[in-house]
């Protein structure tokens, strides 16, 4: 067998391996982890994809990502924790992981401003951060009498958007994705295999005061090449073994 | 992030005090028999109505016979027939039928909240209920409610009836003048300021409802007309005036009059208004044809101040009204001036004044005229005075004042109430004697209207706010611009009570005032004494004694809790519990946040942008929301009873979203309607269970319903309020005990009584009321009367000597006797007849002298008044 023979026998044993897992957490299927309260769990292998459903609960606030109005020159940068939606992210493969986050009009929603019976999704200017790790302890004890929060509560009202979270110190901050101007928006990380948070939310623009919006977010990713080479390697030779 | 549910905790917080006066917006406080022997004047203080011998014209001051009990803030009274009254009870939102020969009550009707005023017309009564915008109506004879008339107007108050009593006329005292808010999406920019200061922030802008910028239509009701047949609205008067303090119905022409105010806020900017913001006026309604107007302060120059001249003459807010029999004269009262006025009502002229501050004096010695009425023939004028509790009495002819005396054998009136509170009325105070703090805080409340006060010439005000709402405790500067745009008027009651639900930083959370929090303090309004009114500064002493004051006056309960004070399940479309549920749980609503219970304010400045505003507000308390809701809409095509709405500049109407906020997720209709009932029923602080009242007599004692209040305001007493039985029967006064679950009657020598025990007590006709009262004012209304200690049947007997005389006997009884008045008989058998004669005073002693009678007897004796 030829080295392209080699290559086809991997990338067709890619889709055999998908088996991302998206779930979410509302107070029927709450996550009793502790700690951040993620609304979202996802896992991923090395080539893969997962997209939120069209779920009622899938919508954030308009300045969840970041809030202008709350940080002055100096201050750290904030967005709402909690008109924000956090997802946990398991890669248990290496590998580049691109999320995209965007606009989405079929949340189903019959409230007041309804558009149809979705959500409203015209007003969402989605952005994100990811961090590696996941917070699922209490808010440290000094840092929570700093905030005068209460430790148990495992999260605070606020978050860094744009660095660490002082209250949330088993995340390191890996990057972000800032928009304000564009109904979606999209960043790829090559990462190891491991555990993410992302926070995810809408940096709308100062003057506009939109409801909540209506969102779907979509991980997807393909294998990093160190990886896709030894899968490759190894997927060769198996089939040069069988032909022997 | 996922919701995390948490309850912030509702305080409830009760201020104790041996007597809460809720300043009683007294309308019609006066009254007479209708054969005219008997002055009946609601004493408001003590929640009871005293009666006064009148018959006797040559005694200069009326005699006190009676003090029968009503409900709390009696404000206004009506004679149905010699022997039965009818008490308008403002807190306990019911009407006291009172027996003026057995000094009884007679029965206690509920009515809708904060009702204001009473006329008998067509053998009905009707009762206006402010709150409510209606007009509730009983058979004046069997008392059975007969119907309700709903009123397209704001707080129908003062009431007429026309001579042959087909009609009636209301009053609407938030009527409005006509203006209206434009949004600041619409109006245009702020002129420049004219210092050199920033750009002013954008705001709205105050303007004609006829703007055709303004796409809804405000009514102009001023008085509604009703036929009292058909109990139909047959037609709203307009034009006459922006607040209607009464109205009487001319003796001869028919024509309607109406002493009104007229307020100035289409003009812009408090250097503008100074001195000049306010008409106080007599209006003329023709049975055919436009109202007119007439002037009383028509020789005053607004454009020069100080002036003193006009301040000599000025008559400002007019709150009583009467005609002479002829009709050539009418009388008005100047409740803010301290003066009475005689009108020639043939060109509305001002022919004479009558000064009643006798002595001098300054705010301190206010009177405050509220209510007349012309007695004896039209020879005299007996008149209310409000702030000093008092009668004075008025020659017509001579316009001499033959006497002042108290409304009743007792005043209540907390001493800080007395020291301050002519400075928030005393229209002296003003550069021109036009106008007072109460021109627009009527009654220490609101007027309904916006007013710009700002001030292109001001300075920059900065104050210490934090991001609370985003839970960051740092604290910031707030900078606030002169030129602040439109503002609501806001009410000056129930400030004290108005705490922080939260408790740092400091520094955000201490209390201030102005929908900025631009004022640190009530000292620091002083400067409206003379940048608004157009006078001076006031001594800072004054500055405290009217601060002490405001922090005296509590709001009314809410109306639409429970009488238990629980939020109701239904309300509105809501269920009013689950929308607390959600105001409480910050990661839903994040109400809470900024408007922690229990007064919904944390009286922090919090993140302006949060809430959609381009200046710095301070989180304003949510007490009265349910006072001023559904008066605005300005929908294209709607109409509106008012021109401002819920929020600081006029703005704002759809609740429970009256200002947008982004950060909630309560968006289902149920969730909001649920929100909305929540809000509409806010806690004011005062429980319902005050004020609240139910009249006992031996039909009814068994009755189930009435076991059941009883049970009701049991369940209260202690926590909620006080409960006290006043009435006729053994005892005269009781106050229930919660811890023992008895009742202590007001003699130390008489045990503590079962319920069971109490009714026992009723005989044929005797009666109790048991009423909640203020907590705190349980034992003074409940048996110490005068609050010294000692209960009242265990208080002394004063002196009294009988002597002969040639001329017949010579009766004298200690001066300072003043809850007990002097009767006499021919037998003990007999009825028992005021002595109303002038006594003389020899020593400590009044005297009479009384000719002999015809068969040589006369027995006498002195009867307590209560």
């Amino acid at each position: 067998m030829t080295t392209r023979h080699i290559a086809f026998a991997a990338l067709l044993a890619a889709p055999l391996t998908r088996a991302a897992t998206v779930n979410f957490h509302d107070a029927g299927n709450p996550d009793a982890a502790g700690g951040i309260g993620y609304e979202w769990s996802v896992t991923l292998d090395g080539d893969d994809v997962g997209v939120t459903p069209d779920l009622a609960g899938s919508h954030v606030g308009a300045w969840s990502w970041e809030d202008q109005s709350m940080f002055e020159p100096g201050d750290p940068t904030a967005g709402w924790t909690h008109t924000s939606q956090w997802a946990s992210i398991t890669l248990t493969e290496a590998a580049y992981l691109t999320i995209r986050l965007e606009a989405n009009g079929s949340i189903p929603f019959t409230g007041s401003g309804n558009v149809g019976g979705f959500r409203p999704s015209d007003g969402f200017f989605p952005s994100f951060t990811l961090f590696s790790g996941v917070d699922q302890d209490e808010i440290p004890v000094e840092i929570a009498d700093l905030l005068g929060a209460n430790p148990a509560d495992g999260e605070f009202h606020t978050y860094n958007n744009r660095g660490n979270i002082d209250w949330a110190e088993d995340l390191t901050f890996i990057g972000l994705k800032e928009n304000s101007t564009e109904s979606s928006a999209e960043a790829t990380w090559l990462l190891p295999a491991g555990t993410y948070t992302l926070a995810m939310g809408s940096n709308a623009p100062s003057d506009l005061n939109p409801p909540r919006q209506g969102f779907k977010a979509t991980f997807s990713t393909i294998p990093e090449p160190s990886s896709s080479l030894l899968a490759a390697l190894a997927g060769g030779l198996a089939v040069l073994r069988r032909r022997r | 992030m996922l919701f995390r549910f948490f309850t912030y905790l509702a305080l409830v917080v009760a201020s104790p005090s041996l007597h809460a006066q809720f300043e009683a917006r007294q309308v019609h406080p006066l009254a007479l028999t209708p054969d005219g022997t008997r002055l009946l004047v609601a004493n408001s203080p003590e929640s009871s109505l005293s009666v006064f011998d009148i018959s006797n014209p040559s005694r200069p001051a009326p005699l006190l016979i009676d003090e029968i009990g009503t409900g709390l803030e009696p404000v206004s009274v009506r004679a149905r027939s010699n022997g039965e009254a009818w008490v308008v009870n403002e807190l306990s939102d019911s009407i006291s039928v009172l027996s003026l020969t057995e000094r009884r009550v007679l029965a206690t009707l509920s009515v809708p909240d904060e009702p204001a005023d009473l006329v008998f017309a067509g053998g009905k009564a009707f009762v206006s209920c402010a709150r409510n915008s209606l007009l509730r109506v009983f058979d004046a004879i069997t008392r059975e409610p007969v119907g309700t008339i709903p009123l397209n107007g704001v707080y129908p108050r003062a009431l007429a009836a026309s001579a042959d009593g087909s009609k009636i006329y209301v009053a609407f005292l938030l009527s409005g003048n006509g203006s209206t808010i434009l949004p600041r999406t619409v109006a245009p920019a702020q002129p420049a300021p004219a210092n050199g200061l920033p750009a002013a922030p954008r705001t709205a802008l105050i303007v004609p409802a006829s703007d055709p910028r303004i796409q809804h239509t405000v009514v102009d009701h001023d008085v509604a007309e009703i036929d009292t047949t058909t109990l139909a609205v047959t037609r709203y008067i307009g034009g006459t005036g922006t607040h209607p303090f009464d109205l009487a119905v001319h003796p001869q022409s028919g024509e309607l009059w109406i002493a009104n105010s007229e307020s100035l806020n289409l003009v812009r900017f408090e250097p503008q208004l100074r001195g000049n913001f306010v008409r106080h006026r007599l209006t003329r309604v023709p049975l055919v044809g436009a109202p007119v107007v007439h002037d009383l302060n028509p020789s005053v120059n607004y454009s020069l101040l100080p002036n003193e001249p006009a301040k000599a003459i000025a008559l400002a807010q007019p709150t009583g009204l009467a005609f002479n029999a002829d009709g050539s004269r009418a009388w008005i009262a100047a409740f803010n001036s301290d003066r009475l006025a005689e009108v020639n009502t043939a060109d509305g002229s001002v022919l004479n004044r009558v000064d009643l501050r006798t002595g001098g004096g300054g705010p301190a010695a206010m009177r405050g005229p509220r209510g007349l009425v012309l007695s004896n023939g039209g020879t005299r004028l007996q008149v209310l005075n409000k702030f000093s509790n008092s009668i004075t009495t008025l020659d017509t002819a001579s316009r001499a004042i033959l006497s002042e005396i108290p409304a009743g054998s007792y005043d209540p009136t907390p001493a800080a109430v007395r020291a301050g509170r002519g400075f928030l009325f005393d229209a002296r105070l003003s550069g021109n004697g036009t106008n007072s703090c109460a021109s627009c805080h009527l009654d220490a409340d609101r007027d309904g209207l916006a007013w710009d006060l700002g001030d292109p010439g001001g300075s920059m005000v900065t104050v210490k706010g934090a991001n609370l709402s985003a839970h960051n405790l740092m604290l910031r500067d707030r900078t606030l611009h002169p030129m602040k745009g439109p503002m609501i008027t806001q009410t000056l009651r129930g400030m004290a009570a108005n705490i922080s639900g939260v408790t740092q930083p400091a520094a955000a959370v201490t209390p201030k005032f102005h929908w900025r929090g631009d004022k640190p303090s009530i000292q620091s309004f002083n400067s409206t004494f003379s940048n608004l009114m157009g006078g001076s500064q006031i001594p800072a002493a004054d500055m405290n004694a009217l601060a002490a004051y405001l922090n005296t006056i509590p709001h009314h309960p809410n109306p639409n809790r429970n009488p238990d004070r629980s939020l109701p399940t239904s309300f509105r479309g809501g269920n009013a519990s689950f929308g607390r549920d959600l105001f409480n749980n910050h990661l839903v609503s994040h109400c809470v946040v900024c408007h922690p219970l229990p007064a919904g304010t944390d009286n922090n400045i919090d993140l302006s942008r949060e809430v959609d505003g381009t200046q710095n507000m301070k989180n304003p308390p949510l007490r009265t929301v349910y006072q001023r809701a559904d008066l605005y809409n300005p929908a294209p095509g709607a109409q509106s009873l008012s021109g401002f709405g819920l929020g600081s500049d006029g703005t704002g109407h759809e609740l429970p979203r009256s200002h947008f906020y982004q950060l909630d997720t309560i968006d289902s209709e149920a969730e909001l309607a649920n929100l909305t009932a929540f809000l509409l029923c806010f806690d004011t602080g005062t429980a319902p269970a005050v004020g609240r009242s139910v009249t006992v007599d031996l039909l009814n004692r068994s009755s189930a319903a009435v076991l059941a209040e009883i049970a009701l305001l049991e369940s209260q007493s202690g926590t909620n309020c006080d409960l006290v039985v006043q009435g006729r029967a053994g005892g005269r006064r009781f106050r229930f005990a919660p811890a023992s679950l008895k009742y202590d009657a007001d003699r130390s020598s008489r045990p503590s009584l079962t319920r069971s025990q109490v009714l026992d007590l009723l005989g044929g006709g005797d009666s109790f009321t048991f009423m909640g009262v203020p907590l705190g004012a349980g034992p003074r209304m409940g048996g110490d009367r005068d609050g010294d200690g000692i209960p009242d049947a265990d208080e002394a007997i004063p002196a009294t000597e009988l002597g002969l005389i040639p001329a017949g006997a010579d009766f004298s009884w200690a001066a300072g006797a003043g809850d007990w008045t002097p009767e006499s008989a021919i037998s003990l058998e007999d009825v028992w007849s005021p002595l109303n004669g002038a006594p003389s005073t020899t020593g400590p002693f009044l005297r009479l002298e009384r000719p002999r009678t015809a068969d040589g007897r006369e027995f006498f004796r002195l009867r307590r008044t209560w």
